[in-house]
């Protein structure tokens, strides 16, 4: 049976959604320096941080499996849509060939 | 099935595939563009609406604020719309790209096509002339049977058959 291809739109939506996350993660220092300079509290964005890391991890892996059905899905698509064309090929040259088989002698 | 005929298949349904990716990207690339022209065209009424108000006398005290965040909202989207539509032209080269690959593709495979035809052809000519030359054979011998003379026995290939044949014979030389 043929897997299902994950539509391309649902695979987009994760790697913008972790690109964001990688960002977040980028800014988190920065922004926990400005906030310790300042004297502020920094738990926030700590937990913030350490939360989008996580994150990053659970889609990361999500998106792999997601990437690897879509991999697998093409390929047996490409491989079936393969053997539809070479077929055709091959039964078009067997009609031209047809009408030209001698006529058995009665 | 020849191995020729069926890589280039697989070449040919690898290309079609990689066409169709480009295509959905294509549109996907259409659809984000819309979004952001859309907008744009929305925040463009609002402002037309706005300064049409003012010309009509229905002023208001936040009305230069509210024009300046139009003006200002229009001008990001704008920006957002020069990136869609570097997005939409360069997805358009992909599809152009992958089209001709997929007619490449296409070609090479009707050429291995017509290369397996003509030499399964070639097969059955081979095969035609001798039940041909054996049937003429027969047909003298048995016409000499009966009596018939020496060229008068029953049937003659037809003219075009007859000078096809001819003009294949005295190009001989050029098959070898």
């Amino acid at each position: 049976m043929t897997a299902a291809i994950p539509p391309a739109r649902s695979l987009a939506k994760l790697r913008a959604l972790l690109a964001g996350l990688r960002r977040e993660v980028a800014d988190a220092k920065p922004r926990m320096r400005a906030l310790l300079l300042a004297g502020d509290d920094t738990r926030g964005a700590r937990a913030a941080a350490s939360t989008a890391a996580r994150r990053i991890l659970e889609i990361g892996a999500e998106l792999a499996i997601l990437e690897a059905q879509q991999a697998r899905a093409r390929n047996t698509a490409i491989a079936a849509d393969a053997a539809r064309i070479a077929m055709a090929a091959m039964a078009n040259i067997d009609d031209r060939l047809a009408p030209l088989q001698p006529p058995v002698l009665a | 099935m020849t191995t020729k005929i069926e890589s280039a298949a697989a070449i040919l349904a690898e290309m079609k595939q990689a066409a169709e990716v480009t295509s959905a990207a294509l549109v996907e690339a259409e659809a984000a563009r819309g979004q952001v022209e859309d907008r744009i065209a929305k925040l463009e009424a609002e402002r037309v609406a706005a300064l049409a108000s003012r010309r009509a006398g229905l002023m208001n005290d936040n009305d230069g604020a509210r024009l300046a965040l139009l003006a200002a909202d229009i001008e990001n989207l704008n920006e957002l719309k020069a990136e869609a539509d570097a997005a939409v032209a360069a997805a358009r080269v992909h599809v152009q790209a992958a089209t001709g690959h997929v007619n490449e593709a296409q070609r090479v495979l009707n050429r291995e096509r017509d290369a397996e035809l003509l030499a399964r052809l070639v097969e059955h000519a081979g095969k035609v002339d001798a039940i041909m030359l054996k049937t003429i054979r027969d047909i003298d011998e048995v016409s000499h049977r009966l009596g018939v003379s020496v060229g008068r026995e029953k049937w003659c290939p037809s003219v075009a058959l007859a000078e096809s044949i001819w003009r294949r014979n005295l190009t001989r030389e050029n098959r070898r």
